[in-house]
């Protein structure tokens, strides 16, 4: 069974009750997130060691005994981004105050408390932009499992890569995948198409309450630029 | 399901590019839009015009590119067509019709000729070009993957660009957009340089220059991982070859390094980096790939974020990779020949092998021939040795004998060195030969960086010059005069020395203010300006010889500078007459009299008055109890058609004032002094200026009676501006400074009479102009306080030039003028150098028997240095003050033969020395010389404006040339300004000073200037922009004019506002609130405007302006006999005639409704 058959909370439980895969799952899909909230907030680079160390913190703090997961309640309304957002928000200020007390071994080497971001709105702005693009992924994906039943599918998934990814333009496409380069403006087309379909399943795993419209909504606050 | 019309799926492009970005990055922006526009998702179409359509090639910024078919010719052509969304907009057709132009003009292999250009039935316009199949070097370059591969190959495509581009330079045009993606490589290994949509001519510049304020704003074009930082800053008047010359570098480094430039996540980050010019990361790369050294220089040298420190343009570039290229060639064929003789080295091994062990069974052959094999490889070996050493020393011979033209000596072109240095090379490359002698290949490497070495100094020398080049024709321009604000006395000790006792609180740095003993042994200050173009000053201090206090007085003159200050010891006050009220360049001047009582000033209501005028002489006669004025300047005043000062006296006596009718006078001046010589006990008048002539250097005298002129044994040297007081210590008349006329020189000798003659104190005093002395009778001595040091701020103009020239190798201050001399003389930019010499002296002010001790010397490193001894005899004449010696070379001067910065020499020193006319005729030389010139041009203007008041035609005309010389000369363009003002041609002015704050937002009064000359244009919103920013800057007097420009657009509400925050801010009482009260009236308001206006009046009673208003306000009220008496005022006391009739038409009314009344 696919992991997108299910929703997100699926993951998330899974991870909570202490499912491995679960786990790796949960941390490859949010680590990048937690990661863009520190790195902005601490003003240091997304690949430092110590993000990755504080990005392991807040992980520990879901999965340790009595962590965060035995909080979480799928109910709430305000759903499990706001959730992991408060979590990766107080794993911060305990770092940091430990690192403030304990100034020779810091907790956080590289952290500089003169540094820290304050503005709640710019950080939340970095999160949601993180937390979007972590939604674009998954819809990715979920797109190209979905592609893999059809080799139409499968081209017209191709064909969306190298205009994306290679920045190739039709005509250079159109030789790649054998077709006349008419027919790589209909593929693009159905792509974008099947690609919308596949990001508004993966919100709606987070937002199984709002309609389709309601999702669009969503999808366009997420997408404003900063 | 809504239908798709109906959906809004925008945020889908945002998703899309990242969940697809290979980077993981926030890369979202610098992504193409997926959301293709609606034009290319419909279906491809059969015809374009009459050409049938085969299939759509590509899509640039603007229009789309076809392949079609040639109907009459059946053969296949690219047809480019401008995108439908496009149409309106007139900046873009225009640009996609010049691209056609310029690619069918560029008749060169690399540019892709255009066959035909026309418009669609809808109106789009197209141009057909010759299709070109292959790939864009950012496809091959892509798909090279690895970037040492194939090296040479690319380097190849890469000197065909640059063939290209030199040519496009020569034919005065700038591609603008350089990158791989517009460098196709075609099927046969031809190389085309595409997508010319952002190029630029000569024309384009012209009509971009023309439509000035109405251009659209700047944008940044181009593609931000190659951009130039001039580029990036949008600043498309810097764009240039030098331009190409960075986006060819940008090339080069992806070719070299797989990257361009500039690597970011974001459009936005590229677009920063590229601005900064942040090329660290592209330098590191360079040199981790580092093929070859002089390709990485060539490269880093081509992304110089400066300009000037790139190649001028492509052609250098193509130069020097041809010479590169064929040294890889030469070494390519080296290497080939060294391992062909390695091969036949090794076969002759064998054989001899063969031999020997062939012979080995027979000893006794080698017996017979003892040694010959052996003997015929070593005379082998020593030939091909004698061979190669013969063939390195022609090389190393040749380089020398290249090296040792003259022509090399002197020139700043790296070009230059090209030949000497490819010998060089081949003579390293021969000693490296393992037939070469050892020791050839240290020798060969020496040379080489012997060459390097020289061709490096010659870069460095071009830049120097550049940097003079532009330092020079800036210092032309910074003739705004800025203030200081020490404190200085003479002779406090005792002494004849000047000391600088500069307290800590102090007036602000102005000039052009008044000082005058009191009575009580204080000094008054009042007024002045911090720099020759306003802001206007009127506070008031006093010093009680140890600290300047400001005064907190409740009645304040109007601001102003040049003003008069006496002070009666009769009646124990200052008199203060006149002023100018306006900055430089208004006409405005004051005629009011104040007393100042020790307290508070006090303006008194005279019946009579002196015509309005600054820089006027005046002094207390004690003879007859009066303060004496004479002469003075009102730039209105004429006598026919032209500006003359004043040649009156008057008398003030307390009360009123007296026009006397002495019958003597001494001629008309402004810009003189006159003070009470206590030895004489008389008032000695000194000094001043007519227009046209030098300074005076005579003396008079007023005896009570009338005047007349003393015959001193010896004079001062001629001056205006300058400060005068009676040291009554020792006993003696003092000037000091003030300027030599007209000329802006600065003078810093301080001179003393004692009845009988004039003599020079002999310590130097601080040079200043502007700045009045006093006596400072509680700690001895004479004060001098604040002032001009000069048209430029010494410090910082010497500053600038000592800078450059440090960083050249010659400290003129630290090395003796020998040493100085020498190592300009050693220079390959010597007349450079020396010419920047005589520019850095003439702005330390060097006049012919006074000067500073640094203009001493550098006058005197000019003359070591320079070789010429037609520029030494005029310096040699200029300090010994010899006007005839330079009239005479003046005369015999042939201008062919001589340059212009010769002439413009002569010119300067020949109006030094006061030959005007002699100066203005080898000027006007001087720019037929070089009518490129922007220097000469500027100082004729500057030199006619100040002496002859009718040539203002060619005045103008010389300002427009000198502008198209260097459009960023502010003074140019504000001068160019006011003379348009004052021939009422507002909107031509408003063109200039738009681009003068353009060229500098802060520079200081420029968004007042502009704002009332839209005002006088009748542009009101957009003068009250301009007076918004003045004020933004601190030009509080722009209040006011915000104040009017909103009463004009009807946003009253706004006026009072901004009429209210300039009367809190301003220190003068009633201006602002005489405008204040008078918006007050018009909204409607006339209680609270009586109020503001009562107020205005209480603290000056006679502003006629004020009583005007007033009586508007209390007519509004029914208050006719309050209004009337007011009116009445305004009347008695009002000097402008609009002020008097609108007084008289409203007290007609007033009266006429009073005589309504019943009862009356």
């Amino acid at each position: 069974m696919s992991r997108f058959d299910s929703t997100c909370w699926t993951v998330v439980m899974g991870a909570a009750a202490g499912n491995p895969a679960d786990r790796d799952a949960f941390c490859r899909q949010y680590g990048p997130v937690i990661r863009a909230y520190l790195a902005a907030r601490w003003r240091i680079p997304f690949d430092s060691e110590t993000i990755t160390d504080a990005t392991q913190e807040v992980f520990l703090q879901f999965f340790r005994t009595d962590g965060a997961f035995e909080r979480l309640d799928p109910e709430r309304s305000s759903g499990f981004r706001a959730f992991l957002y408060g979590v990766t928000n107080r794993t911060a200020c305990v770092l940091e105050r430990k690192s403030a007390r304990e100034r020779r071994d810091s907790s956080i080497p590289e952290f500089d408390p003169d540094r820290v971001e304050r503005s709640e709105a710019t950080l939340s702005a970095v999160f949601d932009r993180a937390w979007a693009k972590m939604l674009g992924r998954e819809a990715r994906g979920l797109m190209a499992e979905r592609a893999a039943r059809s080799a139409a599918a499968t081209n017209r998934l191709r064909c969306l890569e190298l205009r994306l990814v290679r920045g190739l333009p039709p005509r250079e496409i159109a030789p790649r995948l054998g077709v006349e380069v008419e027919r790589v403006y209909e593929m693009l087309g159905v792509a974008r198409k099947e690609f919308r379909a596949a990001l508004l399943a993966v919100m709606a795993g987070y937002h199984p309450e709002l309609s389709e419209r309601e999702l669009e909504e969503k999808c366009s606050e997420l997408a404003v630029p900063p | 399901m809504p239908a798709p019309a109906d959906r809004d799926d925008s945020y889908l492009d945002w998703f899309l590019s990242s969940a697809f970005d290979a980077a993981d990055g926030e890369s979202a922006d610098a992504r193409v839009s997926f959301a293709e526009d609606p034009e290319e998702e419909a279906a491809l179409p059969e015809r374009i015009g009459p050409y049938p359509v085969a299939e759509r090639l590509g899509r640039g910024g603007i229009a789309n590119v076809y392949r079609v078919v040639d109907p009459e010719l059946g053969r296949d052509l690219a047809i480019k067509v401008l995108r439908a969304a496009h149409l309106d907009s007139d900046d873009l057709v225009r640009r996609f019709l010049e691209e056609a132009r310029i690619c069918s003009r560029l008749q060169h292999p690399g540019v892709v000729p255009v066959h035909e250009m026309g418009r669609l039935d809808d109106g789009r316009p197209y141009f057909t070009m010759k299709i070109v199949d292959g790939h864009t070097l950012a496809r091959l370059l892509r798909d090279r993957g690895d970037p040492r591969r194939d090296l040479r190959r690319f380097l190849d495509i890469f000197e065909r660009v640059c063939a290209t581009l030199s040519f496009a330079h020569s034919h005065g045009t700038t591609h603008g957009d350089l990158t791989p993606r517009n460098v196709m490589v075609g099927a046969f290994g031809e190389v085309q340089v595409m997508d010319w949509g952002f190029a630029r001519t000569a024309e384009t510049r012209a009509r971009r220059a023309a439509e000035g304020a109405d251009a659209p704003a700047p944008r940044i074009l181009g593609t931000p991982a190659y951009l130039a930082p001039e580029q990036a800053r949008g600043a498309r008047d810097e764009v240039g070859p030098p331009t190409d010359v960075f986006g060819l570098g940008a090339i080069l480094c992806e070719i070299l390094t797989g990257a361009p430039p500039y690597l970011g996540d974001t459009k936005a980050d590229l677009l920063l980096r590229a601005s900064k010019g942040w090329l660290d990361d592209a330098h590191a790369r360079l040199e981790a790939c580092a093929p070859d050294p002089e390709l990485v220089d060539l490269c880093r040298r081509c992304l110089a974020p400066a300009i000037a420190d790139r190649p001028a343009d492509a052609g250098v570039v193509a130069r020097e990779i041809r010479e590169h290229l064929s040294s890889l060639e030469e070494r390519l064929r080296v290497v080939e020949r060294e391992r062909i003789e390695a091969v036949a080295a090794a076969r002759q091994e064998r054989r001899v092998r063969r031999l020997s062990l062939a012979l080995g069974a027979v000893a006794l052959l080698a017996v017979l021939v003892p040694g010959a094999i052996h003997l015929r490889n070593v005379q082998d070996r020593s030939a091909r040795r004698a061979e190669t050493e013969g063939a390195i020393a022609r090389s190393t011979e040749r380089a020398r004998v290249l090296l040792a033209d003259d022509r090399l000596e002197r020139t700043t072109d790296p070009a230059a060195f090209a030949e000497p240095l490819k010998a060089a090379r081949e003579a390293e490359l021969l000693a490296r030969l393992p037939t070469a002698a050892p020791g050839s290949l240290a020798a060969a490497r020496a040379l080489v960086s012997e060459i390097l070495g020289r061709r490096e100094r010659a870069a460095e020398d071009a830049r120097t010059a550049e940097r003079l080049r532009n330092l020079r024709m800036h210092f032309t321009d910074a003739r705004t005069e800025l203030a200081e604000g020490r404190t200085w006395r003479l002779g406090a000790d005792g002494s004849r020395t000047w000391v600088e006792a500069s307290p800590f609180d102090a007036p602000s740095p102005r000039l052009d203010h008044a000082m005058i003993a009191l009575g009580d042994g204080s000094i008054l200050l009042f007024g002045g300006a911090p720099t020759r173009d306003g802001p206007l000053l009127n506070d008031t201090w006093t010093w009680d010889g140890a600290a300047w206090t400001r005064r907190e007085p409740r009645h304040v003159p109007p601001v102003r500078t040049g003003h008069a200050l006496s002070f009666d010891p009769v009646r124990n006050r200052a008199v203060l007459f006149g002023g100018n009220a306006s900055p430089h360049g208004t006409i405005a001047y004051h005629s009011d009299t104040w007393e100042w009582d020790g307290e508070d000033w006090h303006r008194i209501e005279t019946g009579t008055s002196p015509p309005r005028r600054d820089w006027a002489g005046f002094a207390f006669d004690p003879r007859r109890e009066v303060s004496l004025l004479f002469g003075g300047r009102d730039s209105d005043h004429r006598a026919g058609d032209r500006y003359e000062p004043y040649g009156d006296t008057w008398a003030w006596d307390g009360a009123d004032w007296t026009r006397l009718a002495p019958t003597t006078s001494p001629p008309k001046r402004h810009g003189h002094r006159l003070v009470h010589d206590r030895n004489l006990d008389a008032l000695v008048l000194a000094g001043g200026q007519y227009p046209g002539a030098p300074g005076y250097d005579d003396t008079w005298l007023w005896d009570g009676e009338d005047w007349r002129e003393l015959t001193p044994t010896a004079s001062y040297p001629g001056r205006a501006f300058f400060g005068m007081a009676f040291d009554r210590a020792r006993g003696r008349l003092v000037l000091h400074g003030g300027r030599r006329v007209p000329e802006a020189v600065l003078l810093e000798d301080t001179w003393e009479f004692d009845g009988a003659t004039w003599a020079r104190v002999a310590a130097a005093g601080p040079a200043y102009a502007w700045s009045p002395l006093a006596e400072d009778a509680r700690s001895g001595g004479l004060l001098l306080q604040g002032g001009s040091t000069g048209p430029n701020r010494s410090r910082n103009v010497g500053g600038r030039f000592a800078e450059v020239l440090r960083e050249a190798g010659i400290d003129v201050e630290a090395l003796d003028a020998e040493a100085a001399a020498a190592r300009v003389r050693e220079s390959t930019i010597r007349r450079e150098l020396v010419d920047a010499l005589d520019e850095w002296s003439r702005f330390e002010n060097t006049p012919p028997r006074t000067g500073s001790a640094l203009g001493r010397k550098l006058v005197l490193v000019a003359n070591l240095a320079d070789a010429d001894d037609w520029r030494r005899d005029v310096r040699d004449a200029l300090q010994a003050g010899d006007v005839e010696r330079l009239r005479r070379t003046a005369a015999a001067a042939d201008d062919a033969a001589l340059p212009v910065s010769s002439l413009a020499l002569l010119a300067s020193s020949l109006a030094i020395v006061g030959a005007h006319d002699e100066a203005i005729d080898v000027y006007r030389r001087a720019c037929f010389r070089d009518p490129s010139d922007f220097n000469v041009h500027a100082r004729l203007a500057d030199l006619l404006e100040f002496t002859d008041p009718d040539a203002s035609d060619e005045v103008l005309r010389l300002l427009s040339v000198a502008l198209a010389l260097q459009p960023d000369s502010l003074r140019t363009l504000n001068s160019l300004a006011r003379l348009l003002s004052d021939r009422g041609r507002h909107r031509e002015a408003t063109v200039y000073l738009e681009r003068a704050v353009a060229v500098d937002k802060d520079h200081l009064g420029g968004w007042r200037r502009l704002g009332r000359a839209l005002a006088s244009d009748g542009r009101t919103d957009e003068a009250r922009r301009a007076f918004e920013e003045a004020v933004r800057r601190g030009e509080w007097l722009a209040e006011v004019d915000l104040a009017l420009a909103l009463r004009e657009l009807g946003r009253i509400d706004e006026a009072i506002a901004a009429a209210r925050h300039a009367a809190s801010m301003l220190p003068h009482p009633s201006f602002p609130r005489a405008i204040l009260g008078a918006l007050l009236g018009e909204a409607g308001r006339p209680e609270e405007a009586v109020e503001v206006l009562e107020e205005a009046l209480r603290r000056d009673p006679f502003d006629a302006t004020a009583h005007l208003y007033l009586g508007c306000a209390l007519d509004d009220l029914g208050r006719l006999e309050e209004a009337r008496a007011s009116l009445e005022r305004g009347l008695r006391l009002a000097a402008e005639p609009e002020i008097q009739e609108a007084c008289r038409d409203r007290l007609e009314v007033v009266e006429a409704r009073l005589g309504e009344r019943p009862g009356d």
